[in-house]
């Protein structure tokens, strides 16, 4: 996932609906819903359940990355809303909907800079989701 | 149409259709602790496969799959499996599309992102409410019946027939029916052959009582021409005349050992023989077979062969008599006195409630046949309006078993009356006797037609002729 585009400018973010993280600001991926999902499962099974989230939300930033086209973009945008609200991604969800909403009625330019911050929220998700799971893995070793 | 079996919850089955594997893994790992059954596929295919396969009790589905537009699969699963229940689960602000979904038949919706607890609480209750439906389904379906192919009575014992005859008529396993003479024994062979798949094929009643000894075996099995004197031509059998229908063997403790050992091999091999011929004709036969004995009684006395009667008692049904279907009586007595009176052309309105009363007391030793002779009587010899107990006649027929003796003493076949107490002990004759003077009386004062006497004396013919063969023997 290193190669998504991760560098871009704030102007590029604005009405998007995944404009840039003002200090304070909730992080991408929130970290309390771990810790209820720890409650509600166990550990084990929470620890099961977000790598097989970690490996659906790369599936998926891979295939958008392959293949830009709205209708294939749409369709995972639309899959990644719902997944990404369950495990505490709440922007990646919000960000994800925007894009399902806008259906591709915006100028292509508009489209892409939503695209690319989509992946590169996804990214930052990613990394935190697998972030945590490197340390809970460890720590149960 | 996926037909479901009552839900208990501890026994339910879910099926979750979701594309996400994170989702399915997550909801798994929600129901986990839940007694139900649950698995999880990711496309519209795949769920098709599953219903089919394992009919779940309830199917929690993503309304958006990768290979099924909104609602397609829905609307398939409310066409082809009605009562397996499903939960439609739905993004957020697809208000209108759940909405939409419940109008199709969803009993709920759950929105996304899904709590445990708002999980497992909607799954509960919408299996719940299916198990409830399904008990519903379950009592209608075991509905009391009054009437059933051919019988009338909605008894408990009746309803206990009813069920048992629809239970085995499916299958091809030989339904072995006991009870008195009267009771409904060849009545209850047509239903079953009714209610089987061989209903398109013939139905074909053997009553061995009626039938001389020495015929039986041809009338079974069949002749070649010439076989035994009086054969000039080749006739199938019964047997061959039920290939792909149903063979019903009435009196069937009346067939002599010799045929016995004959049925056996039949019912093991399929195959007959008609007399004379040298080739054997394999035919395709439900066996249903009755008696008004106890078929065990036979075994253990040594007039019935033991493996024949274990051979045939697979589904053993006994018919109650009538004085144990008093919930039937009247019930019957209605339905038979406006057919009576529509054969004979007369306009008749009930029974008194003196005669209804009457006919709740009286015995009814010949069963349905006993009450069908009383009602007819009645209709024939009466212009029409009430029937009350002196139309009835019952009277006549409660003295008519204590029909007198030649010496003025009466017989009592019911309850002693105060004059047959008061008898001298030496009065008192075996039952046999009794019933053989009795019977050969009605068939001396009909002229030898041993129906109209079997009529009269209020049993079947074949009864009669079944004596009439052990007096000729003993």
């Amino acid at each position: 996932m290193n190669e998504l585009p991760i560098s871009m400018k704030q102007d590029e973010l604005r009405d998007t609906g995944i404009a840039k993280k003002p200090p304070g600001a909730r992080p991408a991926w929130e970290i309390e819903t771990v810790d209820q999902l720890i409650k509600e499962l166990g550990p084990e099974f929470a620890v099961d359940v977000l790598g097989t989230f970690a490996g659906e939300l790369s599936q998926r930033l891979s295939r958008m990355h392959a293949d830009r086209t709205p209708k294939h973009i749409i369709r995972e945008a639309h899959a990644l809303k719902s997944t990404a609200a369950t495990f505490g991604a709440q922007s990646l969800s919000d960000a994800a909907k925007s894009l399902e909403l806008c259906n591709h009625e915006v100028p292509n330019e508009e489209w892409d800079i939503r695209v690319d911050a989509l992946l590169n929220l996804g990214a930052e998700v990613l990394g935190a989701v697998q972030k945590w799971l490197l340390d809970a893995r460890g720590a149960k070793k | 149409m996926i037909e479901q079996a009552p839900v208990l919850l501890a026994s339910a089955s879910v099926l979750i259709v979701e594309d996400s594997a994170s989702l399915q893994a997550l909801y798994l790992a929600y129901l986990n602790e839940q007694p139900w059954q649950t698995r999880s596929v990711g496309c519209a295919a795949d769920a098709v496969a599953v219903i089919v396969e394992t009919a779940p009790n309830l199917v929690l589905l993503d309304l958006q799959l990768p290979d099924a537009s909104d609602l397609d699969v829905l609307t398939a699963l409310r066409k082809h499996a009605p009562d397996i229940a499903v939960v439609v689960a739905t993004g957020k602000g697809s208000i209108e599309l759940a909405v939409e979904a419940i109008r199709l038949g969803a009993v709920d919706f759950l929105e996304k992102p899904v709590t445990k607890d708002r999980l497992v609480q909607t799954l509960r209750n919408s299996l719940e409410r299916q198990m409830l439906q399904n008990q519903v389904h379950a009592l209608l379906k075991t509905e009391v019946r009054d009437r059933f192919h051919g019988f009338i009575g909605k008894s408990m014992a009746m309803q206990a027939v009813y069920r048992t005859i629809s239970a085995a008529a499916p299958s091809k396993a030989t339904v072995f029916i006991t009870g008195e003479s009267g009771t409904g024994k060849e009545v209850t062979a047509r239903a079953i052959h009714a209610e089987s798949p061989r209903r398109g094929g013939p139905f074909v009643a053997l009553n061995c009582a009626a039938i001389p000894r020495d015929l039986i075996e041809s009338e079974l099995f069949g002749h070649q021409k010439g076989a035994f004197t009086g054969a000039q031509h080749a006739r199938e059998g019964a047997s061959e005349q039920a290939h792909g229908g149903t063979l019903f063997l009435d009196e069937i403790g009346e067939m002599n050992l010799d045929l016995q050992s004959k049925l056996l091999r039949f019912l093991q091999t399929g195959a007959v023989k008609r007399l004379g011929a040298n080739q054997e004709r394999q035919v395709d036969v439900r066996f249903l077979c009755a008696t008004n004995r106890d078929p065990w009684m036979e075994v253990q006395a040594g007039r019935f062969r033991e493996d024949l009667y274990f051979r045939l008692h697979v589904i053993p049904l006994h018919l109650p008599p009538l004085r144990e279907r008093q919930d039937d009586v009247l019930m019957l007595a209605e339905e038979l006195l406006q057919r009576f009176a529509r054969e004979e052309g007369k306009l008749f309105h009930g029974f008194s409630a003196e005669a209804r009363a009457a006919m709740l007391r009286f015995p009814w030793l010949g069963n349905v046949r006993e009450l069908e002779n009383v009602i007819r009587y009645a209709v024939v010899l009466n212009p029409g309006g009430e029937i009350g107990t002196a139309q009835l006649r019952m009277e006549d027929r409660e003295n008519a078993r204590l029909s007198p003796r030649p010496n003025g003493d009466s017989v009592p076949t019911q309850q002693p009356d105060a004059a047959a107490v008061s008898l001298s002990q030496d009065a008192i004759e075996h039952l046999a006797a009794v019933e053989r003077r009795v019977i050969e009386r009605a068939i001396a004062l009909c002229q030898g037609n041993i129906p109209e006497a079997a009529r009269k004396l209020d049993v079947a013919p074949s009864t009669i002729y079944r004596k009439l063969a052990q007096w000729s023997v003993g």
